[in-house]
């Protein structure tokens, strides 16, 4: 009873983990990096940090695709850090290729590669962590008039950054046209009234 | 979105106009003007409301309320003829935008 009282009790936990908190509503974090043009030596990756399955690795501005700088949006609870690798011991084919390999582990399981094994990858490649924990999701209140978010970072080989340097809140504009539009009307009909109080005079 | 928003409110508006044409006797432009100057104020904020709290029937309900004060101080009708009108017109309304 007590075992099945407690899978019972773990199953709802990982099933609210999925849930928004009552008043909250969940908005995308979009990051940018500023300055990938002055690493031309470097390939630069995201990981997400829990497993590669349900944080994979993803190259920033993989070839084909318009310089950006911008870091692809993870699962709300992925915290991916940014690596740079240096262009001669990067194979991005191989690299991906984590994402979906699978290896019998320890239990016996076949399973995803382990975070472990992804970083102890990453090491061997010389891959050099220059953002920690950036955020893709965030939840506000649901009156919030925020609609997304945008943080920029500006990379330095030396340095392990966790704060971005710029960040740039795009708000919900409709709301306070809406809230103006009712204040005129508003004012509209406490005129109208004062008008025909005033003509009854 | 915006014309969307637009057409919504539009109807809204045409829809509470045709009942006030039914229930209230005054010159037709008054009616016209004070039907528009009750939406305007209204519906953007219910809107706002509803987005925050979620609470549509409670929301409806303020709305009934403050439109029907609104008709009795603007047009100068009995107050449960004024409920009658806002419950009306905003009965349909609400009714209308299950369908949409």
């Amino acid at each position: 009873m007590l075992v099945i009282c407690i899978i019972l009790i773990s199953l709802v936990s990982f099933a609210s983990a999925d849930i928004i908190r009552e008043g909250y509503r969940g908005i995308h974090i979009t990051n940018h990096i500023q300055n990938l043009e002055d690493f031309p030596d470097y390939v630069f990756i995201s990981y997400g940090q829990i497993n590669p399955a349900m944080c994979p690795i993803k190259i920033i501005d993989p070839p084909g695709r318009e310089d950006t700088g911008q870091v692809e949006i993870y699962y709300k609870h992925c915290s991916p850090s940014i690596y740079a690798i240096p262009k001669d011991k990067f194979n991005g084919t191989e690299l991906i290729s984590l994402n979906t390999k699978k290896v019998l582990n320890e239990q016996g399981i076949i399973d995803y590669v382990s975070n472990e094994e992804i970083i102890s990858y990453l090491n061997s490649v010389g891959a050099i962590e220059v953002i920690k924990k950036i955020q893709t999701y965030t939840e506000v209140p649901i009156a919030s008039t925020e609609k997304e978010r945008d943080y920029f970072y500006t990379i330095d080989l030396n340095q392990v950054k966790e704060i971005p340097d710029n960040k740039k809140v795009v708000r919900n504009s409709l709301v306070y046209i809406f809230a103006g539009v009712s204040i005129l009307a508003l004012i509209g009909i406490i005129t109208a009234i004062i008008f025909s109080v005033k003509k009854r005079k | 979105m915006i014309l969307e928003l637009f057409f919504v409110f539009l109807l809204t508006f045409l829809i509470e106009l045709i009942v006030y044409f039914i229930f209230i006797r005054e010159r037709k432009l008054k009616i016209v003007y004070y039907c528009f100057l009750i939406n305007l104020f209204t519906w953007p904020l219910a809107n706002i409301f509803y987005v925050i709290f979620q609470q549509f029937y409670l929301i409806e309900f303020f709305v009934i309320f403050i439109e029907g004060f609104l008709i009795l101080l603007l047009f100068k009708l009995k107050w449960e003829k004024a409920i009658i009108i806002s419950l009306i017109s905003n009965m349909i309304t609400a009714g209308l935008s299950f369908f949409f």
